[in-house]
């Protein structure tokens, strides 16, 4: 797995919160947010998010239900629940605190790459 | 051919998911949903197709297993192992106990003849001595 692919990984449950705390939304309509609002930095195939998408209703941070579309098709869109609202804060909190963490190395690094 | 390549594909990941039938069942549910619409929006695709827009199945498989909580997964093979052996000797104990008791009943039935032994005295016979009845 390539480095970019695993910070991908990592971060991929609070990518979905946060699309769902905009309104319900569908598997492919999740994937392809990500990829046109990240302008295609973050892609990710329509599968690798149901795990994701399952373990997260598993844990009760967000439900799913059927809607039908056309005649006889129904699809499976997910909602955002409190659970879930809290959970995103927390992640979004931690995500934080990790990213001004590593600016820090960072910029000691790119400091001492000047000398 | 839509369904063929549903069914393949779904096949594909089920193969690679080793977790109770249950958890398989309601995570390729969804699944199962999203790729039969793509295919119903697109009735030529092809495996290659599948693959492209939902990902290698392998790679899902994995990532589902991933998402599992290690420990969980850990019990619950863990429990699984525990009924399968406690099945496995209880079987082993019938058939043994059913071959022994099997054994033991057609020794009797064909050796001993269940212990009886049967006479038989034909009648209007005469004993063998007859000329000790006739001076009499």
């Amino acid at each position: 797995m390539s480095v970019r692919d695993s910070f991908k990984k990592g971060s991929l449950e609070m990518l979905i919160l946060v699309l769902l705390q905009g309104g319900d939304k569908y598997g492919y309509e999740i994937s392809q947010t990500i990829g046109d609002r990240s302008s295609s930095v973050i892609t990710m195939p329509e599968g690798s998010l149901y795990p994701t998408l399952y373990r997260l209703e598993k844990e009760k941070c967000i439900t799913s239900y059927k809607k039908l579309v056309g005649e006889r098709r129904t699809r499976v869109y997910y909602h955002m629940e409190p659970l879930g609202e809290k959970r995103l804060h927390t992640l979004v909190y931690e995500y934080n605190v990790v990213n001004n963490a590593i600016q820090k190395l960072l910029k000691d690094f790119q400091s001492e790459g000047s000398m | 051919m839509p369904d063929a390549n549903l069914h393949k594909y779904l096949k594909e990941i089920k193969n690679y998911l080793t977790c109770p039938e249950e958890e398989k069942r309601k995570f390729l549910e969804e699944l199962e949903s999203s790729i039969d619409e793509f295919l119903a929006d697109h009735p030529h695709a092809t495996e290659a197709d599948l693959v492209h827009r939902f990902g290698d199945p392998a790679g899902i498989a994995q990532s589902f297993l991933q998402e599992e909580d290690f420990k969980e997964v850990q019990e619950k093979i863990r429990l699984k192992g525990r009924v399968i052996r406690i099945l496995s000797v209880a079987i082993l104990v019938l058939t043994a106990a059913a071959v022994i008791l099997g054994g033991i009943f057609v020794i009797d039935t064909f050796s001993f003849n269940h212990g009886q032994y049967k006479e038989s005295i034909g009648k209007g016979e005469r004993p063998e001595n007859s000329a000790i009845l006739q001076t009499y």
